[in-house]
């Protein structure tokens, strides 16, 4: 956010001074506002871990202003967004989306300010899509607004974007008491940044895009950056336990490619990573038919296969690391926009289970309703009746921490610590700290992903009315 | 020889046209027919690029039950090249900024975008999506997508008298196996080669749907724009207005007017 700040500080700084004003008055006149409510409820199947309610309720207010001069070939837009939540705060939360101004010549284009970007092809996941940071507290796909200068060129050759990324956003987390959070909250207020990440860093990065033929379009990418995923420590307090998230540089390539013919979709999308902490690679390939005009009725019918791979398996941060994934989706083609999507994702290696189900419909022409579904069927639950001997010694055998890593050497001072405070007889009290032992057992337990994220089965009913 | 170069929904108003001077010799009603629209197509060449907002008014029965407000723009391609054309919707309001991209080919399926603004996505879209519902009116994505001559085959059947002028009637035939017809009946005036009427025939060869056209305007001296459309689908019931307004030709759009970077910024 400093950085959205240190714009606006900027911006009314160019406003005072006159001249600045001529400048920028083409920003301010002959725009039109338009602007979105919407209201969002959640019912929670079980009541939260840690006592958390069972309902919940949000609003989001977004607004939209835009304007356009010098003959459409300069555009600003400018969209502020805010989402109140009303059991956890730190859901609660203002982002500028959008505040970008775009310049138009003639095979070029110029965008300037905070703006937000997609790259991809597949559904389930996008690998390549790094530029934004996601808003995880808000939804699936949302993202946080970027500040940069993106300079887009049309060439023969295909569509070349470059990217100057002017500051990083720190990814949002639900807090003590929302709901869809880990057993132990992460500490948004402490991120820690390694030596080549800074929170000041200017990233960069390039996109080519083209068609290879008739059917096949291709995307090249490369990011040089702090990674928008986070890795966790722990902070060792048993009073206060909190995971730190810790920010790494990264270099990335990318690929991107869509293979389009008659109803089939051939996806994929790749990712070869870089950072300081690890190397791997990453990839999605999906394959998509569509059925239009089902048994002679207007309904459309897209059944979707992604199998996702990540090198690193159990290790990497997220739970798509060797997972099939089935969606199908129904398009009704009728004045209402009416659309049905369902989701199952599969981890063979580890039985997770995941359904999700989606309904979209304009009720009037100016509110919509979403409704939303997500249960996990399956979850490999870690054991919970060990001792706190045993939570140690996995810990301490635990792949996360390598022999020589910073946190193995913090988790090694943090038992010596205990036992010479309380001496070792600690270590067999099961009273003494083994549910702080055990919720970090479980988020070290790589292969069980899932189950980090605790019983939160959920319906979501949106309702968003434009205006 | 071009293409019908007109953007989606305005080629479909232009599919209304044209006819060619009568042969000394005997021709067949294939020829004819043929002839028919390929003049009807000559006669619609050179319009360079042209702007126009539409309306769609969708109704079932007995009232209108809901609006949608479009802007398109269109560019005649050169040489061998398809037109290009770019729709933007302005409401419903939660559509508001998506945008379709379309690149006309002669000889192979037509290039089509969808950028949907929430997501700052853009999809590529199937072709064979053609007979399906456009937005949920009455209209197909076939109806309001560009159409070059060599999408049908023609037969001329007769001459005949339609609202006090004298047309010819011809049936075409898409060539497309995923046209949602079979065949299309359509009446072409001949002094301006419009088409005032044409008659859809399902894939089970019923009449499915109707579409007349209405308050032709000629622009630059030589292009007739319908500035209505009514589009009735007789099994259902349901109908849908389509009006045309501040059509402008020559407005100096560029190809780069009609790329995926233009598309994203469309309004």
């Amino acid at each position: 956010m400093k950085n959205v700040f240190l714009g606006v500080l900027l911006a009314s700084f160019l406003m005072a001074s006159s001249h600045a004003n001529a400048v920028l008055e083409p920003f301010f006149e002959g725009g039109e506002w338009t602007a979105e409510t919407g209201l969002e409820y959640r019912y929670f199947k079980d009541p939260g871990e840690f006592g958390q309610s069972q309902h919940a309720v949000a609003l989001r207010l977004s607004a939209e202003y835009y304007t356009s001069w010098n003959d459409g070939l300069d555009l600003f837009t400018f969209r502020p967004y805010l989402l109140l939540d009303y059991q956890d705060s730190d859901r609660t939360h203002f982002d500028i989306r959008e505040a970008l101004w775009i310049h138009v010549g003639d095979d070029w284009e110029l965008r300037s300010g905070i703006s937000r970007v997609f790259w991809g092809k597949t559904e389930f996941i996008n690998l390549v899509d790094v530029i934004n940071q996601d808003d995880l507290v808000d939804g699936d796909d949302e993202k946080l607004g970027q500040p940069m200068v993106n300079l887009s060129l049309v060439h023969d050759w295909g569509i070349f974007d470059f990217y100057l990324l002017l500051g990083f956003r720190e990814r949002t987390f639900p807090g003590p008491d929302g709901r869809l959070r880990t057993p132990i909250p992460v500490d948004t207020d402490n991120p820690e940044y390694s030596r080549e990440a800074g929170q000041r860093d200017i990233d960069w990065a390039v996109r080519w895009q083209r068609p290879l033929n008739d059917y096949v379009e291709m995307g090249l990418s490369l990011f040089s950056g702090v990674d928008r995923e986070p890795w966790y420590s722990f902070n060792f307090d048993l009073n206060n336990p909190m995971l730190i998230p810790n920010y790494h540089h990264k270099d990335q390539v990318g690929l991107e490619l869509e293979y389009l013919y008659e109803g089939w979709a051939v996806k994929f999308e790749a990712i070869g990573v870089r950072s300081e902490r690890e190397h791997y690679w990453a990839a999605v390939t999906g394959v998509e038919y569509s059925f239009y005009g089902i048994m002679g009725t207007d309904l459309d019918f897209t059944l979707i296969n992604e199998f996702m791979k990540d090198s690193r398996d159990d290790l990497a941060p997220g739970y798509l690391e060797h997972d099939f994934g089935v969606g199908g989706r129904f398009s009704f083609n009728d004045e209402f926009d009416t659309t049905m999507q369902g989701g199952f994702l599969w981890d063979p290696d580890t039985e997770e289970k995941v359904l999700s189900f989606e309904f979209e419909r304009r009720l009037y022409s100016d509110l919509k309703i979403e409704i939303q579904a997500v249960t996990v069927l399956e979850r490999g639950t870690p054991p919970v009746d060990d001792t706190n001997v045993e939570i140690i010694s996995d810990l301490l055998q635990s792949q996360l921490f390598g022999d020589d890593s910073v946190t193995y050497n913090q988790v090694v001072d943090f038992l010596l610590g205990l036992i010479e405070e309380d001496g070792i007889g600690i270590l067999f009290d099961p009273e003494y700290g083994l549910n702080v032992l055990q919720q970090f057992q479980k988020l070290s337990d790589t292969s069980r992903k899932i189950s980090v994220i605790e019983s939160d089965d959920y319906v979501q009913v949106k309702l968003t009315y434009y205006y | 020889m071009s293409n019908i170069k007109n953007n989606k929904l305005i080629a479909f108003f232009i599919a209304c046209s044209i006819f060619a001077t009568a042969p000394l010799h005997a021709e067949t009603p294939e020829e004819k027919g043929y002839k028919i629209y390929k003049e009807a197509e000559d006669r619609d060449e050179g319009f360079v690029d042209n702007q126009a907002e539409m309306l769609m008014i969708l109704k079932n029965k007995q009232e209108a039950t809901s609006e949608r407000e479009m802007s398109v723009k269109a560019l005649e391609g050169k040489g061998d090249e398809g037109d290009m054309s770019l729709m933007v919707f302005l409401s419903p309001r939660d559509q508001k900024g998506t945008a379709l991209l379309t690149h006309q080919h002669k000889n192979r399926d037509d290039d089509q975008w969808l950028y949907l603004p929430a997501l700052k996505r853009v999809k590529k879209i199937a072709s064979s999506k053609k007979s399906g519902p456009f937005m949920g009116s009455e209209f197909s994505f076939e109806d309001i997508g560009g159409q070059s001559i060599e999408d049908y085959t023609y037969k001329y059947l007769r001459d005949e008298t339609y609202e006090g002028q004298d047309c010819f009637v011809v049936e075409s035939y898409p060539v497309d196996k995923n046209s949602g017809y079979t065949r299309i009946v359509s009446w072409v005036d001949k002094e301006h080669y419009r088409t005032l009427k044409s008659e859809f025939y399902d894939r089970k060869n019923s009449h499915l749907k109707t579409l007349t056209t209405d308050g032709f305007k000629q622009y630059e001296g030589k292009f007739w724009r319908p500035s209505e459309l009514l589009m009735v689908n007789h099994q259902t019931g349901r109908s849908t207005v389509l009006k045309q307004t501040n059509i402008a030709f020559k407005t100096g759009l560029s190809e780069s007017d009609f790329n995926k970077n233009s598309l994203k910024r469309a309004r």
